[in-house]
């Protein structure tokens, strides 16, 4: 006590105003350099050090809330439960079975179109934390962050469709944004007929729109979006939402059309973290002494020979969590060896990375580009001119190029691959 | 000295309990009116102890709650800095005024510290003003009374300062 009121008797040190000052430059000089650059990361992680265990206890009680939940489950709805859960395996599994043959084919088919093809991703399940940062945002927090190689951008999934995106890592947390949160869209395409367009979030968890489509568009309630792979984060062919209303508005150009989104965002309480190769898969590769096929191919003659890699990677950052304070780059050299068998991500994700997660690498793709014709159409112009590679240019490639392009055009769906 | 550990350890606990109410998750309609928990505590340790609680502490604060909330860093930093000034300067009187007075200058806090969160939020992502922006200054005002009482009673139990 003694030593506080010396210490208010003769107060030294700069006054309440300069302290004020220095504390309002700190305050604006912070918030410009975070607005402009991501610069203040670092900063931000080693702070959520500190606060990570608030929102870990803030956490607890649903958590625990559910687990008692699950605890007091009887004996016949668990028994009943695993019964249907084995069906649903049974007639998933059922379903792979048949989705490799139709890789393969897919695989053959464009190799015969000369054009590219994108396989495998690898998935991280992550936990949604319940806490509430932002009132106003669809932004959630995940329990997995950098030190399990979850980098910004990522797009996020749940088994039923595409959730949203992650928008900003720290070490043991990410946060997620919805699809639905006002500021978010997603490149979109009907999977009846392949019409492209963007849904925009709504700020209701339930609800997309998609304002770009003129009146005539063919689309109709009940018509299933998926991902576009246009705009290079979400990977092709993923559903996002049912179109649940289309509303003609004669007095203006567009008209009202809103979706639900396939995923129960209001519900979820685990997602899956995707990692996507960007890159697309170049075909008709030479192919390498030193690289196994994690498959057999279904013709070898015909077949391209795919540089396939198992998903050793995301086991491995997760492996050296414990030594490593970086995130763990994903990407390894597509020449380095395929000898890490895919073993499980976590305790409770099972079946990720085992489904022969093939992962093609920058270097493959750039090495191919010389002798491959890759078909590569612009992101978002759709109907402009193909984009050749920098080291393609002589008239015959781009004559083949052309040729190529006609023929698919030709098809109905046309698959379309995005590259940097 | 060994009072004075204690006494800091006592403070961060409760602006611990503060930030963990603030992202306490609640159904949505209970949501908007969650009010801002942390200020309201330092508003009263500031009120109560002005020679511990400054400036640069209500600053630091500030900054864990930016990381805390995922907003831009500096964002509640700068807040709780600019209010923790306003009640530093008129700490004096505010402990002399009768409760509702008391009231009033707390409602005129949170909300200039409201005002302020949306100001740099639009800054940082531009958005129409909504009055419902404002409910948590309400309930705040409204908590104001019981959270003095609470942490009176913890104080002088726990012979805090």
């Amino acid at each position: 006590m003694q030593v506080i009121f010396i210490k208010l008797l003769f107060a030294t040190g700069p006054s309440i105003n300069t302290r004020l000052l220095v504390a309002v430059v700190l305050s604006f000089a912070l918030l410009v350099i975070d607005h402009q650059s991501s610069r203040l990361n670092s900063l931000r992680a080693g702070l959520s050090f500190i606060v990570y265990p608030i929102l870990f206890a803030v956490d607890l009680p649903s958590k625990f809330f559910s687990e008692i939940s699950e605890a007091a489950v009887g004996y016949t709805a668990l028994l009943s439960e695993n019964k249907r859960l084995k069906e649903q395996q049974f007639i998933s599994d059922s379903k792979l079975l048949k989705f490799a043959a139709l890789e393969k084919e897919n695989i053959r088919l464009r190799s015969l179109l000369d054009s590219s093809y994108k396989i495998g991703e690898q998935m991280l399940v992550a936990e949604i934390l319940s806490v509430n940062s932002a009132p106003f945002d669809h932004v959630v927090l995940v329990n997995k962050g950098s030190r399990f190689g979850v980098h910004d951008k990522q797009p996020v999934f749940d088994t039923q469709g595409v959730v949203g995106q992650v928008i900003r890592t720290l070490p043991f947390s990410s946060e997620v944004m919805l699809i639905t949160d006002p500021n978010h869209a997603i490149p979109v395409q009907v999977n009846r007929n392949g019409l492209r367009t963007i849904a925009v979030g709504s700020g209701q968890l339930n609800r997309l729109v998609l304002p770009f489509l003129p009146n005539n568009a063919d689309i109709k309630p009940g018509d299933l979006l998926i991902t576009s792979g246009l705009g290079g984060i979400f990977p092709q062919g993923y559903p996002v939402a049912i179109v649940n209303n289309f509303e003609i508005q004669p007095h203006k150009p567009f008209a009202m059309i809103s979706a639900t989104p396939k995923a129960a965002l209001d519900r979820i309480r685990e997602v899956l973290i995707v990692w996507s190769d960007s890159k697309s898969v170049p075909l008709n590769l030479p192919p390498a002494s030193d690289q196994s096929k994690t498959e057999a191919p279904i013709n070898a003659d015909s077949l391209p020979s795919v540089t396939p890699k198992t998903s050793g990677t995301v086991s491995h950052a997760i492996s050296s969590v414990a030594s490593q304070s970086k995130a763990v780059e994903h990407k390894v050299d597509s020449t380095s060896e395929l000898t890490e068998p895919s073993a499980e991500l976590t305790p409770n994700a099972t079946n990720e990375s085992e489904t022969s997660a093939i992962n093609a690498s920058e270097e493959a793709a750039a090495q191919s580009s010389l002798s491959n014709k890759r078909l590569l159409l612009q992101e978002g112009e759709v109907e402009s001119q193909p984009i050749v590679d920098p080291n393609t240019k002589s008239e015959t490639d781009l004559t083949e190029i052309a040729k190529a392009r006609a023929m698919l055009r030709n098809k109905d769906q046309t698959q379309v691959e995005e590259d940097e | 000295m060994n009072s004075n550990y204690y006494g800091s350890f006592f403070y961060a606990i409760t602006i611990v309990i503060a930030m963990g109410l603030k992202i306490m998750p609640l159904p949505v309609a209970f949501q908007l009116w969650n009010p801002d928990w942390v200020l309201l505590v330092l508003i009263y340790w500031v009120l109560v102890l002005p020679y511990k609680f400054g400036v640069f502490g209500s600053w630091l604060v500030g900054l864990l709650t930016d990381v805390l909330t995922g907003r831009l860093l500096g964002q509640y930093a700068l807040i709780y800095a600019l209010t923790t000034y306003i009640c530093l300067k008129l700490y004096k009187r505010v402990r002399a005024f009768p409760l509702l007075q008391q009231g009033v200058f707390i409602f005129g806090c949170l909300l200039f510290a409201q005002i302020l969160v949306f100001g740099i939020e639009t800054f940082d992502n531009p958005s129409r003003f909504q009055w419902s922006f404002l409910l948590p200054v309400i309930s705040g005002t409204l908590v104001w009374p019981f959270t003095g009482m609470i942490l009176r009673v913890i104080r002088i139990h726990q012979r805090v300062g």
